[in-house]
Order: C-alpha cells, then sequence, then structure tokens
C-alpha cells in the first residue's frame, strides 16, 4: 500500500496582488492536490506532518514502484543543438493531482480509489487563461 | 529582519512541522513544499537546520520553486557532515529514482552547506542541477556531492551566478565533477574532484576554477570558456599549475585514502600542500579549519595542519638539500634547525624544523 503526502492548500502567491513577472515565476507552483511524496505502507504511521500544509492518503493495493512517478514534475524539453544540453522548463511542479483528498486534517484516509487529474501542457494553458 | 530557523530529520516522530528537532519535518522536500513564501516582503531569512538522529537517509527529490528571494533575505540549508568523509550517521539526501536530487528551478538566492548529496539511480541525471536560477545567486559550501553508480553529473549549473567552495565531488568513473552551461557563471575555489569522465567542463568565459585537486579523471580539466588558476591535476592544466605526479595507484601520498572517500592532505609533502593562491581563498575549509595554515593555501577542500611541535616554511634553497639537514636559519629573530627535507614543489623547497 502506497501513502501520498498531498498538498493541501493555496500557495502563497494566490493570495497576494502578483505582477505579471510573478504571475509567469509562479504559474508552475505547488496546486492543491498536488503529490508531494509517496512512501511506504506506514510510513507516516510513525511520524508526524504538517497538518495545515498536507493530507495522507493511503491507497490499498498499490505499491510504492508503481506509484513514485505520481511525483514527476510536468516538464517541456526543448532538444538543443549538438554540444548543448537540451533546455528543460518545468511547467508545473507535479504533472499528477489527486482530487478526492476530503479527509479530517488529523486522519490519514484509506480509499479504495484515487481520482487523478493528469495535466498536460494544453492544461496549463488553460490555467494560465483563467488567470 | 529575523532569522528564522527550521528543522529536518527523517528519523523525527513528532509533529512535523519543522520548528523543532523534536517535530523536524521528515524530509527537505516537505520543508520546502510547507513553508515557501516571500522572505523579502517578509524581511525574513530562512535557515533550515538537517539532520539524521538515527542514520536514516532523506530519499525525496527536492525543487526549488515557489520563492521569492533576494541576496539579503535568502534560504541557507545547512547539514551537520563536519569530517569532509562520506558518513551514514549524517544527514544525507541519497535518491534513488528521479534524475536529480536538488532542482534549484527558478531563480532563488539560496546556499547548500555542510549537506551530502548522492544520487544512486536514474540515467544520465545530477545530484544538484541548478536547471533555471537566472538572476539569482547560489553557494554550494562544505558538501559531499556523489555519484556512486555512475549515473550522474555531481553539479550541473545552466545560467545565473553560482560559487562551489570546500566541497568533495566524487563520481565512479562516468560524467562529470561540475557541469557549466554556457550562460551560467560558475567559481569553484578550493575543491576536490575524483574520478568523474570530465572533473570541470567550463563553458562560461567568466567563470573560474581556483585552487582545486582535480585528479583522477578521463579529463581532469575540460575548459572551452573560463580560467583555471593555481590547480593540481594529473594533467597540469590552467596557469599556475601544479601536476600531480603519483600515479592512481599511489596516491596515498597527495591524500590521506583517496579509494575511500578521504580526501585531506596526506602531510606536508603532499603535492598539495601550501601550494595554491590565498586570493579568493575561502577563509576556511570542508571541516572548517582556518586558511591559510602555512604562507598559502593548500590546493583542494582539505587544509592541512602541522603537527604541534612542528614548522614548516617554504623557500627557495638551491639545487640540492641534503646539505641542509642540521643548518640554522634564522625566523623571525629565532634561529631554527633544519630536521629534514621534503620534496621540491614548483621549485620551492619545503624545509621542516
Amino acid at each position: 500500500m502506497a501513502e501520498f503526502l498531498i498538498y493541501n492548500k493555496d500557495h502563497w502567491s494566490k493570495s497576494v496582488k502578483l505582477t505579471e513577472e510573478q504571475v509567469e515565476k509562479f504559474k508552475g507552483c505547488y496546486k492543491n492536490g498536488d503529490v508531494v511524496e509517496v512512501r511506504e505502507d506506514g510510513y507516516w504511521d510513525k511520524r508526524g506532518f504538517n497538518k495545515e500544509a498536507f493530507r495522507v492518503v493511503k491507497k490499498v493495493g498499490l505499491e510504492v514502484a508503481d506509484a513514485i512517478h505520481y511525483i514527476e514534475p510536468l516538464e517541456k524539453i526543448t532538444v538543443s543543438e549538438v554540444g548543448e544540453e537540451d533546455k528543460v522548463e518545468t511547467l508545473e511542479r507535479r504533472k499528477y493531482q489527486i482530487t478526492n483528498v476530503v479527509t479530517a486534517e488529523s486522519k490519514i484516509a484509506s480509499v479504495e480509489d484515487l481520482t487523478i487529474i493528469t495535466k498536460t501542457e494544453l492544461s496549463v494553458s488553460s490555467i494560465e487563461a483563467e488567470r | 529582519m529575523a532569522e528564522v530557523l527550521w528543522y529536518v530529520d527523517p528519523d523525527a516522530t513528532g509533529a512535523g512541522d519543522g520548528t523543532s528537532w523534536t517535530d523536524a519535518y521528515t524530509s527537505l522536500s516537505s520543508f520546502e513544499a510547507a513553508e515557501q513564501t516571500d522572505l523579502v516582503t517578509a524581511t525574513d531569512n530562512y535557515v533550515v537546520n538537517c539532520r539524521s538522529s538515527s542514520g536514516t537517509a532523506d530519499t525525496a527529490i527536492v525543487l526549488i520553486k515557489g520563492w521569492t528571494t533576494d541576496p539579503t533575505y535568502d534560504l541557507k540549508i545547512i547539514g551537520d557532515q563536519d569530517t569532509g568523509i562520506w558518513s551514514t550517521s549524517k544527514y544525507r539526501l541519497s535518491c534513488a529514482s528521479g534524475y536529480r536530487c536538488i532542482d534549484v528551478d527558478e531563480a532563488t538566492d539560496i546556499s547548500f552547506i555542510k549537506l551530502q548529496v548522492e544520487v544512486t539511480g536514474g540515467d544520465h541525471s545530477d545530484s544538484i542541477i541548478l536547471s533555471d536560477q537566472s538572476g539569482s545567486n547560489v553557494y554550494i559550501d562544505k558538501c559531499i556531492i556523489r555519484d556512486p553508480d555512475d549515473d550522474a553529473h555531481c553539479i550541473s549549473i545552466f545560467n545565473g551566478f553560482c560559487e562551489i567552495t570546500n566541497c568533495v565531488l566524487i563520481g565512479s568513473g562516468a560524467f562529470r565533477g561540475v557541469n557549466n552551461g554556457t550562460s551560467a557563471i560558475v567559481n569553484i575555489y578550493n575543491c576536490t574532484i575524483y574520478n568523474t569522465a570530465r572533473g570541470i567542463y567550463m563553458r562560461n568565459a567568466s567563470s573560474t576554477s581556483e585552487n582545486c585537486a582535480v585528479f583522477n579523471n578521463t579529463d581532469d580539466f575540460n575548459i572551452l570558456a573560463g580560467t583555471v588558476n593555481y590547480c593540481a591535476s594529473d594533467d597540469g592544466d590552467g596557469t599556475n599549475a601544479v601536476t600531480i605526479t603519483q600515479s592512481a595507484s599511489d596516491y596515498a601520498a597527495l591524500v590521506t585514502d583517496a579509494a575511500n572517500g578521504d580526501f585531506s592532505v596526506t602531510d606536508a609533502s603532499s603535492e598539495l600542500y601550501n601550494a595554491g593562491t590565498n586570493t579568493g581563498a575561502p577563509s576556511d575549509d570542508i571541516i572548517g579549519t582556518s586558511r591559510p595554515q602555512a604562507t598559502t593555501s593548500d590546493i583542494g577542500a582539505f587544509e592541512f595542519i602541522v603537527s604541534a611541535g612542528g614548522e614548516v616554511i617554504q623557500i627557495n634553497i638551491g639545487d640540492s638539500f641534503k646539505d641542509y639537514v642540521g643548518m640554522q636559519i634564522n625566523i623571525g629573530d629565532v634561529w631554527k634547525t633544519v630536521a629534514s627535507v621534503k620534496q621540491n614543489i614548483g621549485d620551492a623547497w619545503k624545509i621542516v624544523f
């Protein structure tokens, strides 16, 4: 069983007036529901976590090895000329959002199914347009 | 302005909100996610103290993104390594999946101090990568960064400014120690880089490498642009170069135990001893020994301390040394007797009283 540490608040930049430059800078920051860490079963039973920032959910029957990709960022890779490194732009800190994290702050919820949204470059553009 | 202290300990079992060692965050990643803020508006400095009270590694990848900082109000991540030798009883970021351990992904003024960082999996990855931090300053001091599985560059910097001091970078025969992109200015002082494909790969004309010991690499310095000064290497690269004459099987005369990651200067006979320049050298070494101990800084991350009762000077004295044992030399109105003469380094005889 894998355990997910899930970002469960709004990024600080959403509560202040931002310049256009700052909007651009912070558009890829953590969003409510982003998977911050994936841990093995029981990890958070033995440890505390910041309950103002996170929630923890357990997914029954899911191994960490099969879930670790949920912490991947959404990136845009531009292939560079020979001899140069490819340009990697992080569009979103996390590619995946878990949206069914309705749980009391002090409890670790065990769920049968996760509702997961996979972000794409297209969906990020939509988020930008909404701002 | 306030200095705000935070705590990270993978073995902590308290509340996990980072406000004390008892209630420490259990990963640097969770601290970074939970505490992102505008340090400039708050006029705060965040100092993040990291330890592993029972030796558990921090295995979560850290992506730095979402802060507002400047050179005055910045972020300092401080580990607890204090020997200059990799230790599993000290805090260490050891990332077994993904392709980086620490990624500074946007302009953030941040320092990494006394950390141990390694990537143990992945393919063509980086232990520390500064992928998009143009316009900010990153400092890496007194860190041990290694690639035990031939998978990663130790440090890659693609833009902005980065200063790397007193670090030990250890590869496994492949990849790069410092990978300097064309848009990044990187100054590297008093680092030791060992067993990579390219020890320092430098591609910016404003970048500098000084007082660095870079050896047992396929190519110690691969310099397309930039300056190498007072560095020691097998290849004798740069200006004021020190060419390391020991072979891979005999680095014991240079450093204490290279094969096991102890790069402290062996003794006053080492070719690294008293061979650097004081210009630009950090005021202390990877374990806090002040520089210089003799007249000029040693090359590499460690500064050698001459044992009590001994005193070592550099003096040009001629072509033959055997006759000088027993000779009296006046130093600061004190006559001293030459006890032995060490080897010739850069035309400077080292004499022990």
